[in-house]
This record gives structure tokens, sequence and C-alpha cells, in this order.
């Protein structure tokens, strides 16, 4: 490892939702990757891009959380020629308090900048922060599947300019920078993905102070002033940090081995900046344009286990199958997976919960039997079964209710057939987005709306539009046709794939390229 | 409005005596078998009472009738209680909510409430598709979704269009856009807000080269023997690592294959579409090069989406398949944008007179992206002067790439209006031609522009003629205008489309500020040319990047006007060229000049 290596993420316990250190580094849109950070520098009036190393520290402890970012940078390669010797040094911790509240499964947050210095020096000039007020806050939404987040952030920074500039004319002056912008964010266990859209208005007041000299005698006669008012500009950025896992197949070049080959989970992690800016310097000239940053770690891989079903070589779900296999979401040890037969409920509720579970490593092991006795939520599958807790981790996230019989005990019927109706009432209830369907009093664009049951309506209709789910050939949803284990296969990986992929091009490419 | 939401509500009445809690896990086939006995064996209801819901305690439920007569029924787990169409508990219920309450006997079987104002109503724009555009035709709007899906909306005078997060003309628009379109409403196809994928949808450059290495788990590749495609001939440059987006599907020879094999094709030549993926270079789209290659840069006579075939003014016959990259205006189209008597290059692959497209690069342009937009280039001799009308005579049009006259004697008068938003340029300097000056358009009438008809002998004592103008309109708005007092030989300029391979520069050096004022010196560096012919009728590409002055030309941005200095580098330019013969001091050596006269960015 690079000695300089210096980005260091400190992480402790993670008690409190949206933790997971895939953030943008700072509140400027910069990016970095493990060995460099780059950030575009505008408040001389034109953008000059920096580079260097990035200590980074985060922490989260219970109800408080802290980041704090040191770094020293200098000019890139482009704009080395015309600013040789700058430097830009920076240091800043920024405080976060978290409020939980449990009852409605929501997290509210505030952050306040801690301590901060910053320093700008470019040939004789130096550009240091004087005072910087920062105020954050954010909403969590903690989801079964996901934790969904969104907040503003509103901030005031306040530079002075002081020093001789190249013609030897003494600048001073005062720059404001006045900043606010929004951030949107989301975790789980398959991606994590937080973007900043910001908008910065500079300000500067400089007095250029010309020294007049006599001709003749060569000797100072005097000081003119020029008053440089309101120079600066408007930036916008975007930047967003992400870090999403991907399951991919690996070929066994080897062909005298007990295995073909198998899936590997590869963890990508990307931070991309998009600054638009207009600006005018102190001298006049006008700069517009885009800039656009990125920086990419080095994937992280994992090995999966291997499938060795017997009977899904050449399925149209085979994929589909062995990927839930590998990644364990499907435990058997058999050889036989049986694709054609009735998907039963407590096989897929099982397959969801572990895909959503898997999101905190001690959260996704298999839940360990409890040592006091414990009495079941359903009078058909007791709480000894080896899958109970998968089903009581249901109940409690509200994914699923169960049914009451006719003497009012609450029943599971986990051999049960599942419905498709159910299964996608499950797939939006564990994301949380069945309250983004219409108000009562609409129909869906199915043709065989009609046999939607009522309590699914909503969980249907969100899901067609997040494209979950389409209609058959006729434009059907069949909400009470019995999906197959391998019907029941393909719609969990379509739900990973939402929150691997879908949900990161929502956050991240979704706001960065289109706005 | 309370009968006709319980009757909407009464197929929920049958869950309500069968399924228990109408949970999530009711079992249909179960209830449907249920539903036949139930019609069968039908309790009778006996009663129903509409009133209002006091209270809730233990078993039993209180309901004041609306004539204030207070009902305590009873209530077990099998009544069905609902809310707005779903099952809720009776906590839920709160004094005073409107109900309905079917009774069977003492007992309550089912009761509902309505809290809802707006059924069916969502909040704005919170509807949304995503696609790519694959026809506009006005007001219509055709989608190709990410499922393969086709789907048609309509654009009104209230849709907002949002590009680089400002509000931008609906001209913008191109087929191959990538857009967002939001609705207010559920049902509703008119599009409320359309969003348009800024520059990163664009295709920056066309290469070639030979898959060296790939890493599957960044998707990622190394090329070797790359190629880029630049003014019209392939030009070598350094080994390159490039992310593709594995997405588009991968073709070689027609075939269709799987990403993950792409490691057998190491050695082969692909050509890629390279845009820009979040900040850094990237493979959009990938051909794997399956036989020998041949180029063509032809006019397309005609296509035939059932044999997937195009046939190219020298007859010859070229296939295409799913996997066959199209580019036009800078973007992925699908076949179906490939019209005839388009101009294109094509990179065919294939042996002898059989060959597939692996590339269609089409170079159609014209001054407007699509069929919205009523954008128009004109030249003529102001006529008359107006509060906010100006009129031209002798006039011409930009018209398939060329001038084309309406400038007869009796209708050559063009009506056209301006206003305080008009971009106004003059060059009425006495002593210097060439310097310019912007004028407030409140100004134009107390200017001498015109000579006027009723005072022609008096104005011809002063000398005054009728200025000429080169005109930018959005329909009959003057958007930009030029006015100078000589034309320019219409005859010799041409219609040019072009890249920016720089920025602007001043004496042979890029700038990278804009100009506080329109700066005479500045020339542009212009690649991948293509010539209008007017002769053929068709696009020439030029093989050698073409040097133009930019002074005195009308530039014309996202509807506005904008200064030389404002062009950027990588900018697709619509351009109208003059070209002429100017004798040069010392020694008087006539060298071809060639002058921006108008410039569409695109």
């Amino acid at each position: 490892m690079n000695k300089y290596l210096t980005a260091a993420i400190v992480t402790l316990s993670l008690l409190i939702p949206s933790c997971s250190f895939a953030v943008p580094t700072g509140f400027s849109g910069g990016v970095n990757n493990e060995y460099l950070y780059e950030e575009v520098v505008f408040i001389t009036g034109e953008p000059i891009k920096f580079s260097g190393q990035v200590k980074i520290t985060r922490s989260n402890k219970g109800e408080k959380g802290s980041a704090s970012y040191n770094m020293t940078l200098t000019p890139t390669a482009e704009y080395k020629a015309k600013f040789p010797d700058a430097k830009y040094t920076k240091s800043e911790t920024y405080d976060t308090s978290y409020q939980n509240h449990s009852g409605i499964g929501q997290t509210t947050s505030q952050t306040n900048v801690g301590k901060y210095s910053e320093s700008l020096k470019i040939g004789g000039i130096t550009y240091a922060l004087k005072d910087y007020q920062f105020f954050k806050s954010d909403a969590i939404d903690n989801r079964a599947a996901s934790d969904f987040y969104t907040g503003d952030i509103i901030a005031r920074k306040y530079y002075t300019v002081l020093g001789k500039d190249a013609n030897g004319n003494l600048k001073d002056g005062t720059i404001t920078v006045d900043i606010n912008g929004t951030n949107s964010g989301y975790e789980n266990f398959w991606g994590v993905t937080e973007t900043q859209s910001m908008d910065h208005t500079i300000e500067g007041l400089v007095n250029i102070i010309k020294t007049d000299v006599d001709p003749v005698t060569n000797k100072p006669t005097g000081t003119t002033t020029t008053k440089i008012d309101k120079y600066g500009g408007t930036i916008t950025f975007k930047t967003s940090d992400s870090l999403t896992k991907n399951i991919k197949y690996s070929e066994n070049d080897a062909h005298h081995s007990s295995i073909e080959g198998g899936h590997v989970r590869v963890t990508n992690e990307e931070a991309v900046s998009k600054y638009d800016y207009n600006l005018k310097n102190e001298y006049g000239s006008r700069y517009t344009g885009t800039i656009n940053l990125n920086a990419q770690k080095v994937p992280k891989l994992e090995r999966l286990i291997i499938p060795k079903f017997r009977d899904v070589r050449g399925h149209w779900a085979e994929d589909a199958i062995n990927q839930l296999y590998s990644l364990e979401v499907f435990e058997d040890s058999s050889s036989i997976f049986a694709p054609n037969i009735s998907m039963n409920r407590l096989d897929f509720t099982k397959a969801i919960m572990k895909s959503c579970d898997i999101r905190g490593s001690e959260e996704g092991k298999k839940p360990s039997k409890k040592p006091v006795k414990e009495e079941s939520l359903f009078t058909d599958i007791s709480a000894d079964h080896k899958d109970y807790q998968y089903v009581k981790s249901a109940v409690e996230k509200g994914i699923i209710v169960g049914t009451l019989d006719n003497m009012g005990q609450r029943t599971f019927e986990p051999d049960g057939n599942l419905t498709r109706a159910q299964a996608i009432v499950i797939l939006i209830r564990a994301l949380g987005f069945e309250h983004r369907a219409p108000n009562p009093g609409y129909v869906t664009s199915f043709l065989d709306d009609r046999d939607i049951p009522s309590w699914a309506r909503d969980s249907i209709y969100v899901a067609q539009e997040i494209g979950l789910i389409q209609g058959d050939e006729v434009g059907q949803v069949n909400p009470n046709i019995s999906p197959t284990r391998a019907e029941g296969s393909m719609m969990v990986i379509k739900f990973l794939k939402f929150l691997e992929e879908d949900l990161q091009k929502d956050y991240k490419d979704n706001i960065v390229n289109f706005n | 409005m309370k009968k006709n939401i319980t009757s909407l509500l009464m197929t929920s009445l049958i869950w309500g005596l069968l399924a228990l809690g109408s949970q999530t896990f009711a079992e249909t086939n179960k209830v449907t078998q249920s539903v036949k006995e139930a019609k069968v064996n039908s309790p009778v209801i006996q009663d129903f009472i509409e009133g209002y819901f006091e209270s809730s305690k233990e078993n039993v439920i209180s309901i004041k009738d609306y004539d204030g007569k207070l009902h305590s029924k009873t209530f077990d787990v099998n009544s069905m209680l609902i809310i707005n169409e779903r099952g809720v508990k009776i906590s839920d219920f709160k004094k005073g909510m409107e109900v309905y309450v079917k009774l069977y006997g003492e007992k309550i079987v089912y009761m509902d409430s309505f809290t809802v104002d707006n059924p069916g109503y969502i909040s704005p724009s919170s509807k949304q598709r995503m696609g790519n555009i694959k026809k506009i035709d006005r007001d219509q709007i055709t989608i190709s979704t990410a499922i393969g899906t086709e789907e048609t909306y309509s654009t009104t005078d209230a849709t907002l269009t949002l590009k680089n997060g400002k509000n931008v003309s609906l001209n913008t628009l191109y087929v191959g856009d990538r857009v967002r379109l939001q609705f207010d409403d559920i049902e509703t196809n008119l599009i409320a807000k359309i969003i348009i994928e800024g520059k990163s949808i664009q295709i920056k450059d066309l290469y070639k080269g030979k898959i060296a290495v790939t890493n599957r788990m960044s998707s990622v590749i190394t090329f070797q023997d790359v190629e880029f495609f630049r003014n019209g001939k392939w030009k070598k440059t350094n080994t390159i690592r490039l992310p593709y987006n594995a997405t588009l599907p991968l073709y070689v020879g027609g075939q269709k294959i799987n990403y993950r094999n792409i490691e057998q094709y190491r050695g082969k030549t692909v050509y890629m579409a390279i845009k820009d993926l979040n900040g850094r270079d990237g493979a959009e789209k990938m051909v794997i090069k399956n036989k020998q290659e041949m180029t063509f840069s032809d006019k397309i006579e005609s296509i035939n989406h059932f044999t997937s075939q195009v046939e190219l003014s020298n007859k010859r016959n070229i296939g295409f398949h799913e996997g066959t990259m199209i580019i036009k205006s800078g973007r992925l189209v699908d076949s179906h944008s490939i019209t005839p008597n388009s101009s294109a290059l094509i990179v065919a692959d294939g042996r002898g007179d059989s060959s597939t497209a692996d590339v269609i690069y089409i170079y159609d342009e014209d001054v407007n992206n699509s069929t919205i937009g009523m954008d128009m280039i004109y030249a003529g001799r102001v006529d008359t002067l107006g509060e906010y009308t100006l009129n031209l005579k002798d006039f011409f049009i930009v018209n398939k790439n060329e001038w084309e006259s309406f400038g007869s004697i009796k209708t050559g008068v063009k009506e056209l209006y301006y206003d305080n938003d008009t971009f106004i340029y003059v060059y009425d300097d006495k002593i210097d031609p060439d310097k310019g000056r912007s004028l407030d358009p409140e100004k134009l009438l107390n200017g001498e522009y015109n000579v006027d008809e009723d005072k022609a002998q008096e104005d011809y004592h002063k000398k005054l003629r009728d200025y000429y103008a080169y005109v930018y309109t959005d329909g009959d708005r003057i958007a930009g205008i030029y006015l100078r007092k000589n034309i320019d030989s219409l005859s010799r300029q041409r219609i040019v489309t072009a890249t920016l391979d720089k920025n602007p520069l001043k004496n042979g050096v890029e700038i990278n500020a804009i100009e506080k004022e329109e700066d005479p010196n500045l020339t542009l560096d212009l690649r991948d040319v293509k010539d209008w012919s007017n002769y053929s009728e068709d696009w020439k590409l030029k093989y050698a990047n073409l040097n133009v002055i930019a002074k005195g030309a009308l530039i014309m941005k996202d509807g506005e006007r904008i200064k030389s200095s404002e062009l950027k580098k990588g900018d697709k330019i619509y351009m109208v060229m003059d070209e002429y013969l100017l004798s040069e001091q010392p020694n008087s050596i006539r060298v071809m000049r060639k002058q921006a006269k108008v410039i569409v960015v695109k």
C-alpha cells in the first residue's frame, strides 16, 4: 500500500442507519479513490482543478456521528502552467446528531460544522477562510429492504483576500460564498448512493491598489485604488458517491473439475461530479463551462458458493436460480430444485428476507435459536421451525400479516402456494413504496385489473411504475396465479437488480446527467 | 359520492365475509372457492346503517345514524373493516368518520369509510416514464422503454421542457435523446414535464481497436491498434482502456453474443461508439468485426425493414441487424431513423458483394432538430420597419440546406416580428464597415436602416439605402438579426455541418475565457466537416479540418444569440459559410477566405 495513502475510514458502531460511507467527500464537489482526491476551486473567479491526498475520518457512535476531511492539494497538470505555485489546504469536521423515531421507522439528523480551516495561495495572494456556517438536516426512512433519505444543506463561507498579484499590485478584499443544496441517498446491502445537488454563489469585493511611480525619479508618489465590486458568479454541481454490488459469473478454465464456474460478488465504488459554472474574475474575464470529475476504486471481489442443481441446466431461469443459490438466498443441500412446481409462501418470504437482511452482516446470518422458549405469532408454524425467525422478522417489518382462520387464529400457511399478488405485495412492502400509489379509487392499466385484490392494488400499481413487473403478452398481471419456483426466482432476481442497479441509476445517473 | 364509493366497495364485502382479514396471504384459490360456496349458501344480510362512527369498546362499535340515533353493535375478528378500500384495524376509525355498516343480525360484518378527497390523485409529476426518443411527430412523442415497449405521449403548450437544469424549447429534442417524461395524472398521456439528458447522451467519437485484455469484473476492456474516425478516415491513436456499457446488445457477424464470452474475442477488432460515462470516456455500444471491412460514404436510396437492408445510390445493398450501431445527430438511434436520401458513412463487414453494416453514421442535419421546430434562417433586404415589425423583401430562406429565393416582386415581402428580447447587431460604422455594435430593439425604429417610401427622394439625397439582414427566427419571431449595408453574394455561400476541434482561436491560440465584446479576430478550427452539395443533394464528407473566420457571424444557441468566444470545443454546428477570394497584401496573392455568416449550435 502506498505510504501516501492516507484515506482512512474509521467505522464504529452502526446503530443509526444511513451511515455507510459511500457518500461524497465534503460539500465542494470533490471526488476521490483510494489514492487521489480531486476538486475544482472557483473562489478566484475562474476554475482551477486541484488534486492531492485526503485523509477522511468518519465515525458513528450511537446518536452521534462525525466526519472530518483533511487535504493538501496542488493544481493538476492542465492548470499547473498557469498557477505553478498554487497550494490549497483544507480541514473540515462535521458533527451529526441523530434522533430516532422508531414508532414510524424514521430517523432525522442534524449536521453542523465543527472545526475548519481553509487557505488557498496563488502567487502572492492568499484566500483565507475566516468564518464558516453550515447546517444540514436529513430525514431517513428505514425500510426493510433499504433506507432512503433526503436532506437540505445551507451554508456560507467568508474569505479574506490579501497579497500582491503578478504585477506587484496589492489586492485586499473579501469573498462571500453562499451555498445551498439538497442531498438524496439510499443504503441497503446491495448498494449505497448519495448525491448532492449544490449551488454556490460567489461574491467578491476586492481593491486592487497600484503604487504610482514618478517616471523621472522612479520613486513612489502615491497609490491608485481600483475597486472591483461583486466579481464571481454561480457554480452548480452534482456530486455522487455510489457503491454497488453486482453478481458476475466467472468460468472455470480447467475442464476436468467438479465445478464448471461460479458467481462472484463484485463491489464497485465510483464518485462522479459535474460542475457547471458561470463566473467572472476580478479582471473581468468571463468563464463558463462544465467540468466532470470521476474517481473509481478498485473493485472488491467475493467468490460465492457454487450451485450444483441437476434439474436447472438449460432452464430459462437457470442463471437466476444459480445466482440465488450462490447468494444463499435459497438454501438447499439437495441437487433437485424443481423449478416448475409452485413457489410456496415460506420459501418466497424467506428469500426476500434473506435478500434484504444480507444488508447487515450481523443480521444476515441465519437467526440463531433463542434460548428462551418463544411463542409463535402463527398457529401453523412453530417458533422452533428453522425458518421461523425469517417469518417473524417479515411480520415485524410490516411485510406480511398472515390470515385469520374461522376461529380467529392467526395463520401463515407456510406450505400454501404463493400468488403473484402476494409476491408483489411482499416486494413493495419490503421497499416501503406502497404509499407511492395514487389515492384510493383508481384502476391500474392491467386488463385484469378487476381481479386484483384490493389489498394488492397499491403494490401492483407501484411495482409496474418502478419496472418490477410488467403485463403478460395480453396486458394482464395475473394476480391470482401461483408462480413457479423459477418464476418466483426471477421475481427475487428482479428485486435484487432493483436494489443493485435501478436505485443507483435513479439516484446517480438520473440526477447528475439530467439536471 | 358516498353511494358510489359504497358500490365500488361491494366486491370488498365478499372479501370481508370470506377472506378473514384481507391480509397479504389471503389465499386466492381458497377465496375463489369460497365465493362460489357463498353464492349457494348466501347469508342474508339483514340491515345496514349509514352514519358516523362514535366509538369502539372491546367488541362493541357505536354508530350514530343520520337521524342522530345511536346504534351499538358487536364485531369480531371476522368483521371486515375498511378505510379507503384497504383493510384496517378498529383503532384506525376516528370519531366523526362517515361510515357504512352492514349487519348480520346484531353483528357488524362489514364497515367502511372513505377519507380521501381526491380519488386516484397523484402528486404532480409523480408518474414518470423513461426512455429514448424513437419518433417525434410534432406534438406526438414516441419513446422506447428499457423493456423494449414503445409508448406515445403528447405535448401541450403547458409542457415544461428541462435540459441541464434549464428551461428550454422543445425544439432542442432529438430522436435518440434519453428523456424522463412526467405526468400529473395516472391516466393522462399529456406530458407535464420533459427532462432531457444533457451532453452525456452524445456520441463523442467512433473508435475501432483490437481487444487486448478484458476485465469483466470491472467491465473494462483494453484495446490495442486503436484508431478513431476523424475527417472521413481512420486515424491511429494510443492503446486505450475503456469501460463498456453491458446493457446494450453485443453482436458479431449479425449474431448476438453474451458479454460473458467477450474474452473469447481477444484479438478481434471492435467498433465502438464512445461517449461520456459519468466523466470518463466509455464504449456505449460495440460491434465485433467478423470478416473484412468496407467503408462507403454515400446516399441511402432506400431502406427495406423487412429484409433489413439499405440500398445505396451506387445500387449496392447492405444488410443491418439489431447490433448495428446507427448514429444520427450524435445519438444512437434505431433503424427506423434511417430515411431514404440520407447521407451516411457505412462501415460494412463482409466479403465480396455480401456485407452487413456494423456502423451506419447518418450525416443529415437541419436547422431544426425535429418536426417540432419552426426555426428559420433568412437573408434579405429591410423593406419597412414598424413598431415591433420588420418587413423583409427580396428575401431568401435556408431550405433543405440551400438558400431558396422568395424574392418575387409582388409576393417577396415577409413580415417578421421583433421584441425587446430580440438581439440586434448592426454594422453601421461610417469609417470601419467591419465594426459592429449591438442595438437596443427599442432604438431600431430611430435608425436609418431602410429607405422610407414617402421620403424616398429625401433619403436618396442623404445617400440612405436599405440595409440587408441575416435573420434567425422562431416561426415569425426574430430571435437574432444582423444588419449590414451590403449584401453578400448568397450564391457562393454553402451550408456545412462540423464539430469544433478546439475552442475558438485568437492568433492561433485557443481562448478559454469569454471576451467582453465580440472579438473580430477569432477563427474556428472545425473537424468532421460535411458540405452540402446542391448538385447531388447530399452531404459530402471533407477529409481535412476547416478553418473559418468567425467575424460577423450570427451565432445562435438554444434560440439565443451568443458571442463567438462562447463557442466551445466539441460543439456541433450547422453553418452558413461564405467563400470568397481575397487579395492579401503585400504581394496581392489571392487567397480563399471562408467566413461564417450564420452558425446554429446543435
